[in-house]
């Protein structure tokens, strides 16, 4: 499950660098999330552009990833593509997350 | 495993199926084999979305549930091409679905806290808001399970 990290000026990056968040790796993505957003980084943003295809247990792991990082820090995601954004859409989950057309767009909401 | 496609020179009808053992990389080639199979139909992007979808929990639910640990278990997945619609009927050898009945999948609840918000109980519901005549039948040992996902936006659909 390959994710990559980098540090934005007002937050971190996690971008998932696989075309499929499913129950194949769910819980190897919910394990890999707690290391990357471990520890006190307030905000996180999450980068799904190169995701395909995310299933139910893709999106349960997601929030369980917003879940373990606590209830003052923040997890948005970004990228979502047409069908991600379904499955978002149809549970709802859509108003639980805050959602970027992209990482620059997050950049430009949250810059100072 | 065994996979056998057939089309019917008409284009009206087309065939697809695919037989494997349980198993979540299983699954995820056996949805391979059916986006391929969905694109030799000609169906558009957001209709072979929906059937791999729909098709992706219906198979990770035999995997989990009707056939748990058991990573040796058959299952056959059928799909077959009307003019507005795919028919899939799924077969597996597992355990039956409790009370001989397919899970309600109720809508998920968000208006939550963070902490209490769900982290699973989508999937079934996913199925039921995207496909149409699901019906389960338990036969001799085994989990018949048909369904129809409608296609929409026929238009969009490529014209070669």
């Amino acid at each position: 499950m390959k994710l990559e990290t980098r540090e934005s000026s007002e937050f971190r990056v996690v971008t998932v660098c696989e075309p499929r968040i499913d129950a194949a790796v769910a819980i190897r993505f919910k394990d890999r999330m707690r290391e990357l957003t471990g520890g006190s980084v307030p905000h996180v943003v999450l980068d799904l552009t190169e995701v395909e295809f995310v299933d139910s247990s893709g999106l349960g792991a997601i929030v369980a990833a917003m879940k373990q990082m606590g209830s003052t820090r923040r997890l948005d995601l970004a990228g979502l593509t047409p069908a991600v954004e379904r499955v978002f859409r149809l549970t709802r989950m859509d108003t639980v997350f805050t959602i970027h057309d992209n990482v620059a767009q997050a950049e430009a909401v949250y810059a100072g | 495993m065994t996979q056998n496609d057939a089309s019917k020179e008409s284009g009206a009808f087309v065939s697809f199926t695919h037989t494997f053992v349980s198993g979540e990389q299983e699954v995820r080639q056996a949805l391979r084999r059916l986006r391929d199979a969905l694109a030799r139909m000609k169906l558009s992007v957001e209709n072979a979305e929906t059937a791999e979808l729909v098709v992706g929990e219906v198979l990770n639910n035999i995997v989990e549930h009707a056939y748990g640990s058991d990573r040796n278990g058959p299952i056959k997945v059928e799909c077959n091409r009307a003019r507005a619609a795919l028919r899939f009927r799924i077969t597996d050898g597992g355990r039956a679905y409790e009370g001989l009945q397919l899970p309600a999948g109720d809508p998920p609840i968000v208006e939550l806290p963070r902490e209490e918000l769900p982290e699973g109980g989508f999937g079934w519901f996913l199925v039921h808001s995207l496909a149409s005549g699901l019906r389960y039948a338990r036969n001799d040992d085994a989990n018949i399970l048909k369904f129809s996902i409608d296609l929409n936006n026929l238009s969009l659909e490529s014209a070669k």
